[in-house]
Parts: structure tokens; sequence; C-alpha cells
């Protein structure tokens, strides 16, 4: 037989990449064309130089010696080439793409039904959105804010919650069905308190409404209370105050009946007064939102009073007669409220915080570096600080992750990891650790704390502790749903909110996910050590790469592929490959650990949208537009789930590689980030836009006031 | 009537302006992004007319087909040279890198020197010296460049998913029938030479 001439080209760069080429596509390419051109060259050259005839029995050894090898070159290269020409999860991605660039086309992908939330619809020359579903009773209509978009804000109590996972777009009159992840959330107690004689213990559940209340013995009662309760705290032993989305109300502890009501725009964080300088008689400091945040004194009756005006809403509050002490995540400080105001730097916001005497509050950190921050990669060093009120300075730390006997490695730690509530009384601190699912109890002169292990319980990452008056301690567990009240160390009572029976599948995998996130690595390492409760601590850190970069929120992601700065995972199950390689691997052994963690990441709700009029809005995404911003952050996710070189958006950055990857965020809840940009130089939204240049946008030539007006329409997404 | 070889590339030249000209809100900001998105399309349009020229020529006048394939195939290298070039001046004027160092301009620039390859091999005195054993397999790269240019644009955020997956189609359905159409060429041939072999071997 005679050997083809394609034959003769083939079999030539088959040899030629099996023995010189890289794993790459470009190689294969490259050794094609030099076959071609080669064998070309010998045809000019002597036109019957190939004309080869060969037996079948020469023929194929002669296939198999030339093709053999290149093909298992090709398989074994072929993971390499996936990889390098990133065609790993491609599928994944393309999908997402698919979903948003199908007009009418909706973001984001997920559905609460415990709270409000805004979508948005790209329905290009559309001039009416609405959103339809089973078990909407009225259909959110949507807002046009110009180019296509519109603007859909969806609240379960004024609709209804919606029963399955899809949503019908009535767009101009014709139905398009898109499907979304449904999320009902299950119970979640936090904010663990005890009353004053501390006979009795509290938490609240954001997601299902409720408040709980125990005593040694186990349950006392769980109350229905206003939408969304975020804090408590108990007035005296038989009252509780509760901070929701609507306001403060006054609860009788066991009926939970409502004693007063004091209606306050997004109340936070509530503290007991304990006499603290400036709230006078007053018995209780809420924290509301707005701009600026505001500490309000809240008298008996629950009348509010000017008390102090901050610059976030602090993630945590205590008082004590000496002052009230406020933690803020994004200036990673405290702010003491005595007869004067001071501001104390940490260098990482504090998780939780307690008083342990009239005059020392105890503070839970990550790290605690004032002054330049320590640079180790992904470095975390769970502490637990003194702050003593009347010298306004951190008098003493307590390094808490250690190594207990189980370890098998050397430099892995197992025991006090990721602090999350802290309960000081007397001279006992009892701390409960969700990164290593424990509680421990430190008492003065005891070279290692004592141990309860929650091992072999229901309870896990417990983020509240109490001990109540008969020594029986009182955990929190928000992921499990319940509570636990041990007695000796063993779990003497549970208290479910829920029953686990009756969750879902996806449900039990997002509590499966749920409990990886706040688990800790052996390095001590855990996901919530940045990002705090999912969201993003502000801080900037080296994460192995070569320069600091911004802590990124985990909130908002579904459907967003590929993800981290790089744009180097298309799937957020992959992520997980960091925690097994670069920080030592999970303490407990789970097998897919990568879906539940994924799972539970997707259903994690954004943080609620600020609110703009529509005027504004409209005004905004014509200044949006004009900069052309939806080049990359195309409607409606705000992304083109794509990357682009650092040199063409950024050129005058020297710390960038030229060729350096930067993935196309999405700008939904962009407000609730920063600091901003891919090594966090622009510490706010507006200074985004000083990028010299016009590469990152053409905003050159906008005005101050289109500015703020873009800067406006962004917070409000 | 001209060849069309010589108003082709300037019509293809005219798409390009237009196309930044619609996509760019003002010449001086959006224009460079415009002009590369447009050249790019019109390039990737351009070889898939010339992959279909023959195809679509079948049973018409070979000559006047084969003017047409090659004028289109031209435009459509000249298309990707501008495609590039703009690049070079506008987006990626200061990450040049990212053009052998990120796969999916990688995949373009190997389509657009293979592009630039078969431009150069196009001219009647080049074609003649490199007989048409040699030109013929050579300029079966374009199919090659089709492929590529679909990974170009895969990773692209910038490229719709829906073009993409219509030029991609595009280029598999011409591959697919130039496959078929060199199969039923060498049957026919071996036919032929059967034919032709068989009154002698009596």
């Amino acid at each position: 037989m005679r050997v083809p001439r394609q034959g003769w080209v083939l079999g030539l760069a088959a040899a030629l990449w099996t023995v010189g080429g890289d794993a790459d596509l470009a190689s294969v390419v490259l050794a094609y064309i030099a076959a071609l051109v080669l064998v070309g060259l010998l045809l000019a050259w002597r036109p019957r130089s190939l004309d080869l005839r060969l037996s079948p029995i020469a023929a194929t050894v002669l296939a198999l010696g030339v093709f053999g090898p290149a093909l298992g070159a090709a398989i074994e290269r072929a993971p390499a080439i996936a990889e390098g020409e990133e065609l790993l999860g491609i599928g994944e991605q393309l999908g997402d793409r698919w979903a948003y660039e199908r007009k009418p086309a909706i973001a984001p992908p997920v559905v609460f039904t415990d709270r409000p939330q805004r979508f948005y619809v790209h329905a290009p020359g559309a001039s009416s959105v609405r959103l339809e579903g089973a078990g909407l009773d009225a259909a959110p209509a949507g807002d046009e804010l110009g180019h296509g978009l519109f603007r859909v804000d969806y609240d379960p109590i004024r609709h209804g919650a919606l029963d399955e996972s899809a949503v019908r777009l009535r767009v101009d009159g014709r139905v398009h069905e898109r499907s979304v992840e449904r999320v009902v959330p299950t119970a979640h107690p936090r904010r663990l308190k005890a009353n004053p004689s501390r006979t009795l213990a509290a938490a609240v559940s954001e997601e299902t409404d409720a408040l709980v209340v125990v005593n040694a013995e186990g349950f006392v009662g769980a109350h229905t209370t206003r939408d969304r309760p975020r804090d408590l705290a108990f007035v005296d032993d038989e009252r509780i105050a509760v901070a929701s989305a609507a306001g403060v109300a006054l609860l009788d502890a066991r009926t939970g009946d409502v004693l007063a009501e004091q209606p306050l725009a997004d109340a936070r964080v509530l503290a007991r007064a304990n006499g603290a300088p400036r709230t006078g008689d007053a018995p209780l400091v809420v924290g509301v939102g707005g701009t600026p945040a505001r500490l309000l004194s809240l008298t008996e009756a629950l009348e509010p009073e000017a008390f102090a005006e901050l610059g976030e809403m602090p993630d945590a509050l205590v008082c004590t007669a000496s002052a009230c002490v406020a933690a803020l995540r994004r200036a990673a400080s405290v702010v003491v409220l005595g007869a004067d105001r001071e501001e104390l730097p940490l260098g990482r916001p504090a998780v939780t915080l307690a008083a342990s005497d009239p005059a020392t509050v105890l503070l839970a950190v990550t790290d605690y570096s004032p002054g330049e921050p320590h640079l180790g990669n992904h470095f975390v060093q769970d502490q637990i600080l003194t702050l003593d009120l009347e010298r306004r300075a951190i008098v003493a730390r307590r390094p808490t992750a250690w190594r207990s006997a189980r370890q098998a490695g050397a430099g892995d730690v197992d025991r006090g990891l990721s602090p999350m509530a802290l309960d000081a009384h007397g001279d006992v601190l009892r701390v409960a650790f969700a990164g290593s699912d424990e509680v421990e109890v430190f008492r003065p002169g005891a070279p290692v704390p004592d141990v309860v292990d929650l091992a072999g319980t229901p309870l896990f990452a417990p983020q509240g502790v109490v001990r109540l008056h008969d020594g029986a301690l009182v955990v929190a567990s928000p992921g499990a749903g319940a509570l636990g009240i041990f007695r000796e160390g063993s779990l003497a009572t549970l208290v479910r909110l829920e029953d686990p029976a009756e969750r879902s599948p996806t449900q039990a995998l997002r509590v499966r996910g749920e409990h990886s996130f706040y688990e800790a690595t052996r390095s001590g390492v855990a996901c919530q050590s940045c990002h705090l409760h999912a969201d993003t601590d502000h801080v900037l850190r080296n994460i192995g790469g070569r320069r600091l970069a911004p802590t990124l929120t985990v909130r908002g992601v579904a459907d967003t592929a590929p993800y981290l700065r790089d744009g180097s995972y298309p799937r957020i199950r992959d992520l997980t490959h960091l925690s097994t390689t670069l920080l030592g691997d999970w303490l407990r052994p789970e097998a897919g650990r990568g879906v539940a963690l994924e799972a539970y990441v997707r259903a994690l709700p954004r943080p609620p949208a600020r609110p703009l009029p529509l005027g504004a809005a409209r005004a905004g995404l014509e200044v949006f537009v004009r900069a052309g911003c939806p080049s990359c952050h195309a409607f409606p996710a705000f992304t083109s789930l794509g990357s682009v070189p650092a040199g063409a958006l950024f050129p005058a950055q020297t710390a960038l590689a030229e060729d350096e990857r930067l993935d196309i965020p999405s700008l939904l809840s962009v407000g609730a980030r920063g600091p901003f940009l891919a090594d966090g130089r622009a510490p706010t939204l507006r200074s985004v836009f000083d990028e010299p240049g016009d590469r990152h946008g053409f905003t050159a030539a906008l005005s101050s006031a289109e500015l703020h007006q873009l800067v406006a329409f962004l917070e409000s997404l | 009537m001209k060849a069309p070889s010589r108003w082709l590339p300037v019509l293809a030249l005219l798409a390009i302006a237009a196309g930044a000209a619609f996509a760019g809100s003002d010449w001086t900001a959006a224009a460079w992004v415009g002009a590369s998105r447009a050249s790019g399309w019109v390039a990737a349009a351009l070889l898939v007319a010339a992959l279909a020229a023959s195809p679509f020529g079948t049973g018409m006048d070979p000559r006047r087909v084969k003017r047409w394939r090659r004028a289109l195939g031209i435009s459509a290298a000249l298309a990707a040279l501008v495609h590039l070039a703009i690049g070079l001046a506008g987006p990626l004027r200061d990450s040049l890198a990212t053009l052998w160092t990120w796969p999916s301009y990688r995949a373009g620039t190997l389509a657009t020197v293979i592009l630039t390859l078969l431009l150069l091999t196009s001219f009647p005195s080049v074609v003649r010296r490199l007989r048409v054993r040699v030109w013929k397999p050579l300029h079966r790269l374009a199919y090659v460049a089709g492929g590529l240019v679909v990974l170009h644009l895969l990773r692209l955020p910038f490229a719709p998913l829906v073009g993409v997956l219509v030029f991609g189609a595009a280029v598999g359905v011409l591959l697919l029938w130039r496959l078929g159409e060199g199969l039923r060429k060498r049957r026919a041939e071996a036919r032929e030479l059967n034919e032709g072999a068989h009154p002698a071997s009596r």
C-alpha cells in the first residue's frame, strides 16, 4: 500500500511533537505546520521522494512506531494541556455565561425565602418586566433603569415566598422561565446571651425570625419575633430586647409577649448599657444602620436618644460601667466610648468581645498588628486581647491555638482555633472555638484549659457560650440549629430549633458545607479566619502572592465562574485545593467536602442593597454606560465572567505584572466590600476612579457630579 | 467588475471601521475596544466565508469560485492582521506578553500567524512556485486557524457565546464537508485509475 502524503505530514508532526513539543496546543499546531512545510519542501525538491509503497504489515509497524509514542505523550500531557489551555471547568464557565447572555437574563440566580432581595433583569428592548413564580402572591414589577436593565425588588413578606427553583420573567407580556436556586434557610441561633442572674440564656435566629430561651434544665420557650432578629440583650432577668430589621422590641423572656416596640430602621447590635457613661439611666444601647451608623441609647420605654456616631455598623458591642466598646470591622479597630472617645487600632477586626469586669473588655482577634501587618502567608494567630478601659490600651495577649496529643504532624494545631464567643465570669473565661469544635475553660493558674469537646455531639462550630448560675454551660451552634446544655463536660440536653430529619438533602448538604467553612485546617486557618461569617474582614494580607491583597467576600458569588482574583479556579468546590495543599488540610476527614462547601457558599445571602431613588439609579446607570463599564461588568450580573490583563487596565501599576490575570468581579454588593482593586490600593469606591490612564472605564472626562452619581449607583447594586 | 481581491479587503476595512464606530460611543474613548472587537468578528466572518466558498460554489464556474475564495481569504487575513494591530496599539499595548502567555490570546496569535502564512502564499507567483501538491495541503491550515479562533473566542469574556457557537458550528460543518469531499475525490480517482488500468492489464 502507498503511504498518503497526509500520513507523512501527520507522522512527522507526531514525531516532532513527541520529541520536542511542550504540553500545550501551540506546540501541537507548530509541529504540524513544521511537518507540513518540511514535507512540502521535500516534495518541491524531489516530487517522487515520498512515493513509498509498503506491505500492510510494514505500514502498521511504521504507524505504531510513530503514532504509539505520540499517543502515549498525548495521554501523559493531556491534563497539563487542559490546565495550560484553561479548559478545566470550561463547561461550568460557559454554562454561567450562557445563563446571563440568554435574554431576558436574571441575576443573581439565587432566591431566598427569608429576606428582601434585589434582582437585575436584562431584557433589551423591553418596556415591562415582572417576576412570577409558584408561591408568589404578587408579582414584583421591575423598574426600568435604561439600556434594557430592570431593577426588581422582591420581598417574601410582601410578595410571598417562592415555592420552586424557577422563576418566570414576564417581559412585555411574554413569559420566560429561568432556573434559580431557591434557598430556604435553616435556623441559626446566634448572639447567645445570659440574663443578669444567669438563670436564663437566649439566642436569636435571623433566618427563621425566632428567639429561643433556655435555662439549665433545657427549653423555656421559642418566640416568633419581628423580621430578621439580629441581636438581643436582657434588660433584666425576665425581659429581653431584640433588635431586628424592623426595630427593637421588648419581650417577656418566658412568654414572648411583646411589652414595647420601637421602630428603628436596620437595628443590628444591641447591648445592655450597664450604666456606661453618657447612657444615663437608659438600660440599652442599640446600633442602627445608615450613613453614618449610629449608636442610640434606649430608655425603658425604648425611647431612643443619640449616643454616638460611628463610621460603620459595629460587629459587636459591649458596655460596662466604664465605657461602651464597639468592634469595627472595616477600620480593624475598637472604639471606646467612655467620658471621651478613643479608637484603638488592632490591625485585624475583633471577631467578638465580652466584658470581663467594669474596667476590662476581652477581644477575640485573628491577629494583633496595630502597626505594620504581619506578612506570613495566610498569617493567622488567633488570640484573646485584654483591653484595659482605664488605660485605653491592650494590656495582655493570650494566643489560643495549641496542639493536643492527637496531632501527628510537626507544627499542626488542633485546639483553640477560631475563637467566636467569650464568656467571662469571675476569674474564669470560657471561649467557644468554631474552628476546633470545642469550648475551652480557662481557669487562673491552670497550665492548660479544660476542653469541652463537641465531637460526637450534633453541635459544631460553636458561636456562643454562656455559663449559667448552677454551672451548666450553654453552647450555641448556629450551623446545627441547636443549643446544647453541658454538665461536667458532657452534653446533658440538646435544644433544637428544628428537626434535622426535616431538612431537604440540599439543606443538609449546606449544613455540612457550613461546618467545613468554620472548621480550621491543621495550620490553624479556617475560611472563617479571613472571611468573617463569609464576608470580608477588609484586611490586606499576604496570600502567597507577590503583594498584599484584600480579602474577598464569598457572598453572592454563585454562578460567577471563574473564581479568585486571577480567575484560576473554575468551580467553587475546587477552592478546597487551597486548604488541602497550602494550609495543611482540615482536621476531620470528610468525603465530598468541596461539593458541600460549594452548596453552602452558593446559598449565602449577599449584603442588602443600599437604597437609591429610581431617578438617581437611572442617572447613575447612564454614567456607568457612558464610562464603558458594561464592556466588562456586563448586565445583569455586572460581570462578563472573564479576566483581563493587568497591563491593559492598570499600566501604571508597576507592582502588577503586565500579563497578570485580573478576574472581572461582579459588582453586585460592591459597596459592602473594600478596600478595592486587586491589591487594595483604592480605599473607597470613589478612589477607584482616580486611576490614571482612562483604562479602567472611561472616567477621566466625567465631572465630579457624574462620578458621584456613578458611585451612588454602584453602592446600590 | 473588478476582481473581488481588489475591493473586498477595502470593504472589510470599512466594515471594521463601521463596527468600531457602532460599538464605541465615540472615537476618543471606547473606539479602540470597539475596533478590536469589530475587526475580530469581521476576520472570523470572512474566514468562514472563504471556507464556505467551495461548497457554496459547487456547480458554478470554478475560476470564479477560486477568485472569490482567494479574495475572501486575503480579506480574512488582512482583517486578522488589523485586529492584531489594533490590539497591540490599543488594549494590549501595555501587556504584549499576554499574546503568548494567555491561552486564548495565544490561540488568536497562532491563528493570525497561520492566516498570514496563507496570505503570503496566495500570490500567483508563489502559488506557481509551490505547485499545487504543496500549496493545497498548506492552505488547508485554514481549518486549523478556524479551530484556533474558536479557542480564542471561547475564553474571551467579550465574545457573545451565541456568536462563538455559530462560528464553531460553521467551521465544523465546513471541515466535515471538506473531509467528505476529499474522500469522495479520492474514491473517484481510485475508480478512474482502476477503470483505466483494467483494459491494459488484459
